[in-house]
């Protein structure tokens, strides 16, 4: 972490004090970690004797008289109004875009598992269509079913090839989305 | 040590840190260390306490282009120091005392 983030961090958990506290405290860290720095000790030694901007909003907020637990809860506790709202905005935006992200994600699948069956049947027709012609067809004949089936299994793994991966992207990225945009509001 | 004992032992080791002339957070921290573990977030609450109650004033000046605030003692600050010593006495018959007991 730099002392940058650290600041930020601190900074967001000290938001139940007033502006002008708040910036003081940051204030006071930062000067000691200029003379800390001036001292010659490096960035990471000094944010390590700091502690975590948790514990350390923790302790200034204590002396404060503020309960750290108030400033520190990551999820406030909604108003009854705020989960009916919430409810009905994910009714009206997230479902419908979730729906889509699931449809894509199964036709993304299905045309993985089509490629996998082209890709066989062009193997079977390759090695079957030749085997089962033998004696009827000439050896141009032969080597046409072949090279048929072969273009075919060809086509099935590039199928397979571009899907499956899209497939996982869409798959993962809208579980990660969904998981986000929910992360503890309504429990 | 008990927590409650220890703040009163630190507000009165902090005035004892700027009682001979002012002095900044680290300066503090770097005196205050080898006899009493301090740190920074401890120093802050009890910096602003001393600061209401009158027994330190403040002051920021420029250091290598960056600002350092200063604490100085104040009279308030002093008497504070001087009724702590006062009750060293007293902290040395208990502390007799519970000793005893402890021998016996």
């Amino acid at each position: 972490m730099t002392q940058k983030t650290w600041e930020k961090q601190l900074s967001r958990r000290l938001k139940d004090l007033p502006k002008t506290e708040r910036k003081q405290v940051l204030d006071y860290y930062r000067e000691i970690y200029g003379d800390k720095l001036e001292a010659g000790f490096s960035e990471t030694e000094i944010l390590d004797e700091f502690g975590s901007p948790e514990e350390c909003a923790t302790r200034i907020l204590a002396g404060e008289g503020i309960t750290p637990t108030k400033a520190e809860r990551k999820n406030p506790r909604l108003s009854p109004a705020a989960i009916v709202g919430m409810f009905f905005l994910s009714l009206i935006f997230i479902l419908p875009l979730a729906i889509v992200a699931l449809s894509l994600v199964i036709t993304f699948f299905a045309l993985t598992v089509s490629g996998v069956g082209i890709a066989l049947a062009g193997v079977v027709y390759a090695i079957g269509a030749p085997l089962l012609s033998i004696g009827s067809l000439s050896a141009a004949g032969i080597f046409a079913h072949l090279g048929f089936g072969l273009a075919l299994c060809g086509v099935g793994l590039l199928l397979f090839a571009a899907f499956k991966p899209l497939t996982e992207y869409v798959a993962i990225g809208t579980g990660k989305t969904l998981a986000f945009l929910y992360k503890g509001r309504f429990f | 040590m008990d927590a409650q004992l220890k703040k009163g032992l630190l507000e009165v080791c902090v005035l004892s840190a700027i009682r001979k002339e002012e002095s900044y957070g680290y300066k503090i921290i770097s005196d205050l260390a080898p006899y009493i573990e301090i740190s920074e977030s401890t120093l802050y609450p009890i910096l602003r306490r001393l600061e209401q109650s009158g027994a330190v004033k403040t002051r920021c000046t420029e250091h290598n282009g960056r600002l350092r605030r200063y604490f100085k003692l104040t009279p308030t600050g002093l008497r504070k120091i001087e009724e702590f010593i006062e009750t060293i006495d007293e902290f040395e018959r208990i502390s007799k005392f519970i000793l005893q007991g402890e021998r016996e």
